[in-house]
């Protein structure tokens, strides 16, 4: 397996550090809204790599190596030996279609010798839960299912995702991995941690929350906010929801926030928000979120790997949030990872709505939110 | 060594930058920025953690109050009254059940002393030490109120300790109704109580108003046998006429038994007796009408039977004359024995086994278990047949139980009845009792006697000065007790006869001012009881007032001239 880096320099792709030319079978890329919406984007690839099967999508900060930028785009190309590739494509106008579009999805890739699936989804219009379940549904359990959600910056505007075309709003793409040689490493670790009383949702529908303990849920992320509730939705990420089911003592799932309504104070997460769920509000610093990051990276190095032939590619899906509160310091949770994985190792990936990972211990994909996700793809 | 932040500043400035002063002012721009992201930072964590706080602050004030409501609620909501009281006993707190039995709002009482409540306790620790001192798990105290009335209640007092101060729980509960249901019970206990007593008193009045006629027709009838110029016809119809009052008469004294037995109110007397007299007496009042019915009566005294012993004489009679006179009346050939001996000598006390065996009709054996019940003769003919209220042997056996004996009963039909009874007996300290005089049968007198029957029924007097006269005796009539005294005056009497009931002034009040008159005499002066009435107290309270004997009307003559000379003699 070869890869090679690129980044794009205003009106070409160019490549990122020594980098040599192959004849790649997939090339992702990732950049912001305003600069993959440019039909040249995707037209100055296919004309680069005109077999690879191309997927991209919209983002809110990309990272390459050990760099995370804003408002550019990068992309790499993959050269597998052994593995062979699928890819299928959906779109969505609305939330609830969210299952429907990922049992499409399940059903549209082939099986035969599926080893893994790599998601690139809108991240706006979509219920990420159910998206994943949908597509899990169609998949034998031990598919490794991993991706993230697409992002718009902090704007929370619109979002794209390119499969073999222009990049487009309201679109779902998969990739399969198929073969024996190919091997899927991951891991998914947040960092954040929940504060202050336990809150019960009182009224929700979906992963529209209205109100937490018989008040407005907006007026909360409010009062907490103060002046950076200017900054609304963006700012809302400061303070993920963990939640988890009233009779568990479990650690819940974090939800980030995807958009508000100032008409009827409700808050629109990337996932579910079941009525009579107890929810926390969290919050992190910088130390522990690089540790978190620190974390994912371990994990996914833990996984036996092989690594006898050449490179391995790491994509990093990291949530807009932690940009939010790392500010100047968030290339520090890059190179943390960095530092975790061998000088063959090399890092694509971008600042997301939301990640998509199975759970190492029990295969569940779930939709994770506020996480530094993982997934290092190695060919034997 | 820089910080991580510096580091990559000044990297990615100095890729970026062109000359030296670009260099500077994009550096200091970039320093500058991330002072004031740390500060922004450091303002926005605070202001999070003073949010939270006032936030945990409030959940916690509310969680505390929702508890204290909560519980609150419970305590409103128990039947019990609850009153938290401190250790000096003021009260701090009571729940809506205690305002409502103590009729007084919780302002009004807070403050107020617990104990004051209460009738019977002066302070708190007279209280709390009733309290432990009482076995139960509540005790019963009244709580005032006002009027003088009382509310019953059960308390239990438990201490109940919290981090800030000692306090005392204490549960009341109104126990009013239970209390009116227990007195209901009692009322209704006690009157069926006096209705037995009316009971019981309508059968003593009855059984006297009975027995006055009675002493009449026996009397008179009596009278009639002495005189000598009857034909024999009319012998027998007197002589029927006697049997039949008799016979009545043992009906009214059966009944009269059984009612006093049934009542519980049945007495025994404990006086010193001659054993062997009672009984022989008894048999040879049985021997006329054994003879007459060719029976061979027996009387089988053991050699180790005690002479004399203490005990209640007249009813060993009953129980002797009653199994005597069954065994007679249901044997028609053969003979009827009576068996004494002793059962068991424990030095003070003797148990005397009797046992009556004839050779009569026998009783069948489906039959035997129910001879000693209410109302049951063997068989219903056989009341028929041969009379009585069918209450004689429940009589005997109660009376014997009484008396902590026992009868049993042995039969085979066409052979015989043994009817075998155990009675213990105190024994009297002397066992060489004097013999009364025998009674000289032949011609009774008391001539020379002066005697005052004071007696109040014509018929009555008319009958005993009859006797009286018979046997020569000089009588004066006294119609009540004022007569009495009145002829006490110019007459020496040597005894009075003195019926008890009378009107105006009965028996024991004339005896009693008899007694107190100053001259010697009227103290020495025997004055014997002539009653209708059966019950033993009434012999009590005529030996209270200062009688020295008693006969119940009525009077067997012989019974009354055996009395008349003892009391003479002894005097």
């Amino acid at each position: 397996m070869q890869t090679t880096q690129l980044i794009w320099k205003g009106n070409s792709w160019e490549n990122y550090g020594a980098n040599e030319n192959i004849d790649p079978q997939l090339v992702l890329f990732f950049g912001a809204t305003k600069v993959i919406a440019q039909p040249k984007i995707y037209a100055t690839l296919r004309e680069k790599f005109p077999t690879a099967q191309i997927l991209g999508c919209s983002t809110a900060g990309e990272i390459i190596e050990d760099e995370v930028l804003d408002g550019n785009a990068v992309a790499t190309a993959i050269r597998f030996d052994k593995t062979t590739l699928d890819v299928a494509y959906e779109f969505i106008d609305s939330s609830d279609q969210s299952y429907d579009v990922g049992e499409k999805l399940g059903k549209a890739i082939s099986k035969e010798g599926l080893k893994s699936v790599f998601v690139l989804s809108d991240g706006l219009a979509v219920n990420g839960s159910d998206l994943i379940k949908g597509i899990s549904s169609q998949l034998p359990k031990e598919v490794i299912i991993s991706g993230g959600l697409s992002g718009d910056g902090a704007d929370f505007g619109r979002t794209l995702v390119a499969c073999n075309d222009y990049a487009l709003p309201g679109q779902v793409a998969v990739v399969g991995f198929y073969g024996d040689h190919i091997h899927i490493g991951r891991g998914s670790i947040g960092g954040w941690d929940p504060f202050g009383p336990d809150r019960v949702v009182t009224k929700s529908k979906s992963n529209v929350l209205y109100e937490l303990d018989g008040k407005p849920a907006l007026d909360l992320y409010k009062k907490y906010l103060g002046e950076k509730a200017e900054e609304l939705p963006s700012s809302a990420l400061l303070f993920p929801l963990m939640i988890r089911p009233a009779d568990s003592q479990e650690e819940g799932i974090v939800r980030t926030i995807l958009a508000v309504n100032e008409g009827d104070k409700s808050m629109t997460f990337a996932g579910d928000i079941p009525e009579g769920y107890m929810a926390k509000l969290m919050m992190s610093n910088f130390d522990r979120l690089i540790d978190g990051a620190n974390e994912a990276a371990s994990i996914t190095e833990s996984q036996n790997r092989h690594k006898e032939n050449g490179e391995s590619l790491a994509i990093l899906i990291s949530c807009v949030g932690r940009k939010l509160v790392l500010g100047h310091r968030i290339e520090e949770e890059v190179e943390t990872v960095q530092s975790v994985f061998d000088k063959n190792t090399k890092q694509i990936g971008f600042y997301s709505y939301g990640e998509i990972s199975s759970n190492v211990k029990t295969d569940q994909c779930e939709l994770h939110n506020q996480t530094m996700t993982i997934t290092l793809i190695t060919e034997k | 060594m820089r910080h991580s932040i510096l580091e990559r500043q000044l990297k990615k400035i100095q890729r970026r930058s062109e000359t030296p002063e670009e260099f500077q002012e994009q550096l200091l721009a970039a320093v500058s920025d991330s002072y004031t992201n740390f500060e922004n930072d450091l303002v926005f964590r605070d202001r999070s953690i003073k949010l939270m706080s006032e936030e945990m602050l409030d959940l916690n004030k509310r969680n505390q109050e929702k508890s204290e409501a909560y519980l609150s609620a419970i305590v409103n909501s128990v039947v019990d009254g609850v009153i938290s009281i401190n250790t000096s006993g003021k009260i701090l707190g009571v729940n809506k059940s205690a305002q409502k039995i103590i009729r007084k709002e919780e302002k009004e009482l807070k403050g107020t002393c617990f104990v004051s409540l209460l009738s019977e306790f002066e302070d708190l620790p007279q209280f709390i030490n009733a309290f432990k001192g009482s076995e139960e798990a509540q005790f019963l105290v009244y709580i005032n109120m006002e009027e003088g009335e009382r509310i019953p209640c059960e308390v239990s007092v438990s201490p109940f300790n919290t981090e800030d101060n000692q306090t005392y729980i204490v549960i009341i509960r109104d126990i009013t109704l239970r209390k009116k249901a227990e007195q209901e019970l009692i009322d209704a206990k006690e009157k069926a109580e006096e209705a037995s007593m009316a009971k019981a008193q309508f059968l003593s009045t009855m059984s006297h108003e009975i027995r006055t006629p009675m002493n009449a027709v026996i009397g008179m009838t009596n009278l009639l046998l002495l005189e000598d110029n009857l034909t024999e016809d009319q012998k027998t119809y007197v002589s029927t006429l006697k049997f039949s009052g008799e016979h009545l008469l043992t009906l009214i004294n059966d009944i009269l038994d059984f009612s006093k037995i049934e009542s519980g109110k049945i007495d025994f007397e404990e006086e010193e007796f001659d054993l062997f007299e009672l009984v022989n007496s008894i048999k040879q009042a049985y021997q006329y009408k054994a003879d007459e019915k060719e029976i061979f009566l027996k009387l089988n005294w053991d050699k180790n039977m005690p002479r004399c012993v203490i005990g209640d004489p007249g009813r060993l009679n009953q129980i002797l004359v009653n199994l005597v006179g069954n065994s007679l009346k249901f044997t028609d050939k053969g003979s009827v024995k009576i068996d004494a001996s002793v059962k068991e000598d424990r030095g003070n006390h003797v148990d005397i086994t009797f046992s009556i065996s004839d050779t009569g009709i026998g009783i069948p054996p489906d039959k035997l278990d129910m001879i000693f019940e209410s109302f049951s003769q063997s068989e219903s003919y056989t009341t028929r047949k041969h009379g009585g209220t069918g209450l004689g042997l429940t009589i005997t056996k109660q009376l014997l139980e009484l008396q902590k004996g026992s009868i049993t009963v042995t039969s085979e039909e066409g052979v015989g009845s043994v009817f075998t009874f155990h009675l213990p007996f105190k024994k009297a300290e002397s066992q060489t009792r004097t013999i009364a005089e025998p009674f000289t049968a032949t011609r009774k007198s008391l001539k020379g006697t002066s005697l005052l029957l004071v007696e109040d029924n014509k018929v009555n007097q008319y009958v005993a000065s009859r006797f009286l006269s018979n046997w020569e005796c000089d009588v004066q009539i006294a119609d009540d007790g004022d007569s009495a005294l009145e002829l006490l005056k110019s007459h020496n009497f040597d005894l009075i006869l003195m019926d008890i009931q009378m009107p105006v002034k009965n028996g024991y009040q004339t005896t009693v001012e008899i007694r107190a008159l100053p001259e010697e005499k009227y103290q020495r002066i025997p004055i014997i009881a002539l009653t209708a009435s059966a019950v033993l107290e009434v012999k009590d309270e005529a030996m209270r007032a200062g009688m020295n004997d008693f006969i119940t009307k009525p009077f067997n003559p012989n019974d009354l001239f055996e009395r008349i000379s003892k009391n003479l003699r002894l005097n």
